[in-house]
């Protein structure tokens, strides 16, 4: 997993008040809908996901004042985490292939 | 001649310049970044594409040449061929499946398979007595065509997968609109290739022979010039299109 996403499952576990199993699976359904991979997600990638996926996840989980929460998370991966992508990727990949390296 | 072979002409040349030029392009930009899966990926456009494709065409269609420097010919091109294809194989390995231990295993049987080809395509070369035999359809080269349909299979189901997973990621504006549609083209010019390779190979199998198939060559024409084209935009994209991708996307 990437520091980013371990990053994102601490502040969902610290930030929403929930247990280390339900903010793993939490990120990790997160992270499938969004299309991202655990391996290369960057703290930029994860912070949208926080604002855009995860409000309605909290609700879901009855946790109250998602939006607040998911804008505290996005701040905290932003501040903490590093931003780099992977290399690898095949997003990565198919990028530098145009020519954009 | 007549206006099938003309448009076979024009479509061969476009394959060939295209797979030379974004081949040498992407050797290129690997010798700047130092990247193996640009590495790849050049090599195996270069080698199969730009190096040995033509090679096989000359040493089987031109005219005056000798046995010897026919047979010549179509050995260099294999021996460039072959290892263009475990390149291919080892960009589908390397973007798609870095992690998986199958894949790394499924590498290792394709090079070793590919390795025993050029043994066997070597040794039919050196043992026949005719040009004509270099077209006639033999265990090894049913085996290459066999390979480039297995890779372009792979390739192409891993592209799809891939691209259905970076769909999702656009939706959140998470990518660029023409990074996921550089690997929609990838998928598309890995089909365009099946189709290049996949009716000859199957005529093969039932003892025919593609160059007398009509149909077959129409289609594997037609595949030719599409490959050629999706090249030359997912890899050379021009600035109008590079517009209309993400004029597109935000449409």
């Amino acid at each position: 997993m990437s520091e980013a996403y371990d990053e994102f499952c601490r502040q969902i576990e610290v930030c929403a008040s929930l247990t280390d199993l339900q903010a793993m699976g939490t990120a990790r359904i997160l992270v499938k809908e969004a299309g991202l991979d655990a391996k290369t997600a960057t703290a930029a990638q994860l912070a949208v996901v926080a604002s855009k996926l995860l409000p309605r996840q909290l609700e879901f989980l009855g946790v109250k004042g998602g939006e607040a929460v998911a804008a505290k998370i996005g701040v905290a991966l932003t501040a903490h985490a590093p931003t780099a992508g992977a290399k690898s990727a095949p997003e990565a990949v198919f990028r530098r292939l145009g020519g954009g390296a | 001649m007549t206006s099938l072979m003309a448009f076979e002409g024009v479509a061969t040349a476009t394959f060939i310049l295209m797979g030379f030029v974004v081949g040498l392009r992407l050797l290129l930009l690997a010798h700047r970044t130092r990247q193996l899966p640009e590495t790849a990926l050049g090599c195996g456009l270069f080698l199969i594409v730009g190096i040995a494709y033509p090679l096989y065409l000359v040493a089987i269609a031109a005219p005056g040449l000798s046995l010897a420097t026919a047979r010549l010919l179509a050995a260099l091109s294999v021996v460039c061929m072959n290892p263009g294809w475990l390149a291919i194989c080892v960009f589908t390995w390397r973007v798609f499946r870095p992690d998986a231990g199958w894949a790394r295993i499924v590498v290792a049987c394709v090079g070793v398979l590919l390795g025993a080809i050029v043994v066997a395509r070597l040794a039919e070369l050196w043992s026949m007595s005719d040009r004509l035999y270099l077209v006639q359809n033999s265990p090894a080269l049913l085996s290459i065509q066999a390979t480039a349909v297995a890779m372009y299979v792979w390739t192409g189901v891993e592209a799809l997968l891939c691209h259905r997973r970076l769909r999702r990621q656009l939706a959140l504006g998470l990518i660029e609109p023409v990074v996921v549609n550089r690997v929609a083209l990838w998928a598309c010019i890995a089909g365009f290739g099946l189709l290049t390779v996949a009716p000859a190979c199957i005529a093969g199998l039932v003892g025919q022979r593609m160059d007398q198939i009509i149909l077959i060559r129409l289609v594997s024409a037609l595949a030719g010039l599409a490959v050629g084209g999706l090249l030359y935009l997912a890899f050379f994209p021009p600035r109008f299109y590079l517009r209309h991708v993400a004029g597109g996307a935000t449409a």
